[in-house]
């Protein structure tokens, strides 16, 4: 008996402990997902990224070692972070650079960018595949020296730059142009006119400098989904404005009949006594006036239009989706819907002539027995 | 001190929230403990089977048996088994009690394999060939049929196109004359462009269609029936009924795309039917050749399948023997209701017992062995 009340406490306890590991756990997990939100306070250019979201990173390390609780894991975990550390360096000498530089950003400074970015990867993500860990391998599969692969891709960056660096200009020139129509064109709010005209701003801009990549064979489809993707943003644009339309109809009849429902409710209680028989009639009033504003809307004329325009700007995007998809797909083994739809009908006329044979060998079948 | 109103108010409240938490701590015993959640549970056999059609027959309960035997045609949309929801409230098993040999189509549930199917292939397909195999196996020359909403409309097709095999046709809840402003499905139908969707979709959603019918009354479908229900959640026969009911609603299948476009195009749109305008599969459907007894049952709430798409049916046939059967109710609540077990099917029973023969037990026992040696071979 004794022993059986000692183990309940031991449990007990060890209930205890394990909940107060968890709240901390939480607690600490929720304070850091918080502090993410927080912008990290202006730190000098030279600064390391680490600085600013070390404070993030810090106690997460912490809190997973904990969790993880064997030092092979903690090992890879510690590398996992410098890692995402040095990405987040990159991340914040990309975002100081571009602001800076907006539409002055020479292909030197993207050269910098990739070198150091080349020398972070080398840092740390090559040196992390590399290493030994404790899941038994010594060496990455294959052999591959990282050192090696890094410097060809260094070297085949460099080139590419020198030779289509300098059409960066116009793209950054373009969109430092499209951010000034937007803001011309906010300024006495957006239509969905102003929205079309700004896509095709942008997309005539983008025309021009990168036109020249599309028109080169290989990249030729890419064009075509552009296009398409566009047309798809356009049958978008219609829907959402459907949609809107529909939906702000389906709301009106609850202001109004919430307004209705108010007043009735001012009648109802007067005399400022409740009775469970009051709020059965309240409730009997809620359902009649929401029941009568919304059958006043479904046989509108209004509400007719806004679901047919709906369902087919409905329809119509979901075509141009498809059709996007249909592309996607047809550059790739698995077979297409059209295809499927061509599968299908020939299975079923086949079906059908199946059926009308068969119909007709039991008629000749019958024939001859008599 | 507080004025006496508020004290009420709390009182009030109070009880409400006491009341609420107790019939909470119920309701979880009731939803957590064994409940007959079976749907179509009357004993029946598949007896045919093409693609994903399928008939059953049912078992008889009583000796008494009339032919011939009466076809049960569903709508398309929603499944068969709400003809035989509970057993309490079984259009099936209240015919069967009266001696009536029932079959019923199970329509199945289309794939994207069956958007070719159409009007013609349920119609002159599925259902000639259903039609004719309960002949063979009743060794009949003609059955009786029996159309629900949508199944009513294509059973009147079939009636029209092939009278010398119906010998008896009630109809139920089946839109004829589309052109009303009545129901608010025909409203919206009119002005569908189903060409878009049929063409982008391939089959129709069952919940594009569940989204159609919540919407004819969405406050009362949406809110208030729950409310209701959760009222009622520690009464474990109406949770049940509840559960079954819901299970029913929402198990709806796609529509196979073709058979859609025309039905939507044909009925809703152009009103083709009531014209003797309907073509399918090359030959022109004309009422006028329905001439065998006919029974026209519709429900004076119907919301769905308003009386003014149904009642102008007796008209438009030449039958001499033919009878509107309006009903106090809706649309579900015609086959589910208390009083439709109690007054709707005797009406159906007897209406057709008078129009068909008794067997005797001599036939019964022939029938039986043709079955069998079918059977065998």
């Amino acid at each position: 008996m004794e022993s059986k009340t000692a183990d309940k406490n031991t449990n007990a306890e060890a209930g205890t402990e394990n909940r107060n590991f968890w709240l901390d756990a939480w607690s600490n997990a929720f304070k850091n997902f918080s502090n993410m939100f927080t912008p990290p306070a202006p730190k000098a250019e030279t600064e390391s990224a680490e600085g600013s979201y070390g404070a993030w990173f810090k106690p997460q390390k912490e809190l997973l070692n904990k969790l993880m609780g064997t030092p092979e894991l903690s090992d890879v975990f510690s590398k996992f972070f410098s890692v995402t550390n040095a990405y987040s360096d990159l991340a914040k000498m990309w975002s100081l650079i571009l602001p800076k530089n907006e539409a002055n950003v020479a292909p030197d400074t993207i050269k910098t960018f990739l070198n150091n970015w080349i020398e972070n990867r080398k840092n740390s993500f090559f040196k992390l595949i590399g290493m030994p860990y404790s899941m038994g391998l010594t060496e990455v599969p294959g052999g591959v020296n990282f050192t090696e692969v890094s410097e060809i891709y260094r070297k085949s960056i460099e080139t590419w730059l020198e030779a289509y660096g300098k059409e960066y200009k116009p793209i950054f020139e373009n969109i430092t142009k499209i951010s000034q129509k937007a803001r011309d064109l906010a300024k006495d709010g957006i239509t969905h006119e102003d929205f079309v005209e700004l896509y095709d701003s942008w997309f005539e801009g983008m025309d021009e400098p990168i036109s020249k990549f599309l028109q080169i064979p290989a990249v030729g489809p890419t064009r075509q989904m552009l296009n398409k993707l566009s047309k798809s943003l356009d049958a978008y644009i219609k829907y959402c404005g459907a949609s809107a339309d529909f939906y702000l109809r389906m709301a009106k009849p609850s202001t109004e009949a919430l307004e209705e429902i108010s007043t009735q409710a001012a009648a109802i209680l007067k005399d400022g006594e409740i009775t469970e028989e009051k709020y059965r009639k309240f409730y009997d009033i809620i359902i009649k006036t929401f029941e009568k504003k919304f059958h006043d809307l479904l046989s509108s004329a209004g509400f007719t239009h806004s679901i047919k325009i709906t369902l087919d700007t409905a329809m119509e995007l979901r075509k141009s989706l498809f059709d996007i998809m249909e592309d996607n797909l047809k550059q790739t083994p698995i077979i297409t819907r059209t295809e499927m739809d061509d599968v299908h009908k020939e299975i079923y006329l086949l079906k059908k002539k199946v059926k009308e044979l068969n119909k007709e060998i039991v008629k000749l079948t019958e024939n001859r027995k008599r | 001190m507080e004025p006496q109103a508020v004290k009420n108010h709390k009182e009030v409240i109070l009880n409400q929230v006491q009341r609420i938490q107790e019939r909470f701590l119920h309701g979880m015993d009731v939803l957590t403990s064994n409940m007959d959640l079976e749907v179509g549970t009357t004993p029946k056999e598949l007896v045919y089977e093409e693609d994903k059609v399928k008939m059953y027959h049912y078992t008889p309960v009583v000796k008494e048996r009339y032919s011939p035997p009466v076809l049960m045609v569903y709508a398309l949309v929603n499944k068969q088994y709400m003809l035989d929801l509970q057993p309490d409230r079984s259009v099936i098993r209240n015919l069967l009690s009266h001696g009536i040999d029932v079959y019923i189509i199970d329509w199945g549930y289309p794939s994207p394999g069956d958007k070719y199917l159409t009007m013609e292939d349920y119609i002159d397909g599925y259902l000639s060939n259903c039609v004719d195999f309960v002949c063979k196996e009743a060794n009949v020359k003609q059955i009786n049929l029996m159309g629900i909403c949508q199944g009513g409309t294509f059973s009147v097709i079939y009636s029209a196109l092939n009278p010398e095999k119906v010998k008896n046709l009630i109809t139920t809840v089946a839109p004829i004359d589309f052109d009303t402003k009545d129901g608010l499905l025909h409203v919206w139908s009119y002005y569908l462009d189903i060409d878009k969707m049929v063409d982008v979709l391939g089959n129709i959603p069952g919940d594009f269609m569940n989204i159609g019918f919540l919407l004819l009354n969405p406050f009362r479908l949406i809110f208030d029936k729950y409310v209701n229900f959760l009222e009622h959640i520690d009464d474990k026969a109406f949770v049940s009924n509840f559960i079954k009911m819901e299970k029913w609603i929402f198990d709806s299948p796609d529509q196979a795309g073709e058979a859609f476009r025309k039905f939507i195009k044909d009925m809703y749109q152009n009103n083709l039917l009531v014209k003797n305008e309907f073509q399918l599969g090359g030959k022109t459907v004309d009422l006028r050749n329905i001439t065998m007894p006919v029974l026209n049952v519709f429900g004076e709430n119907d919301h769905l399948v308003p009386p003014a798409a149904s009642r102008p049916l007796i008209d438009l046939i030449r039958s001499k023997d033919k009878e509107n059967y309006s009903f106090p109710t809706g649309h579900i609540g015609i086959f589910v209701s208390s009083r439709s077990q109690k007054e709707l099917c005797p009406k159906v029973a007897s209406w057709l017992k008078k129009r068909s023969t008794l067997l005797k037990s001599g036939q019964e026992k022939q029938k039986k062995d043709i079955k069998k040696g079918r059977k065998r071979g």
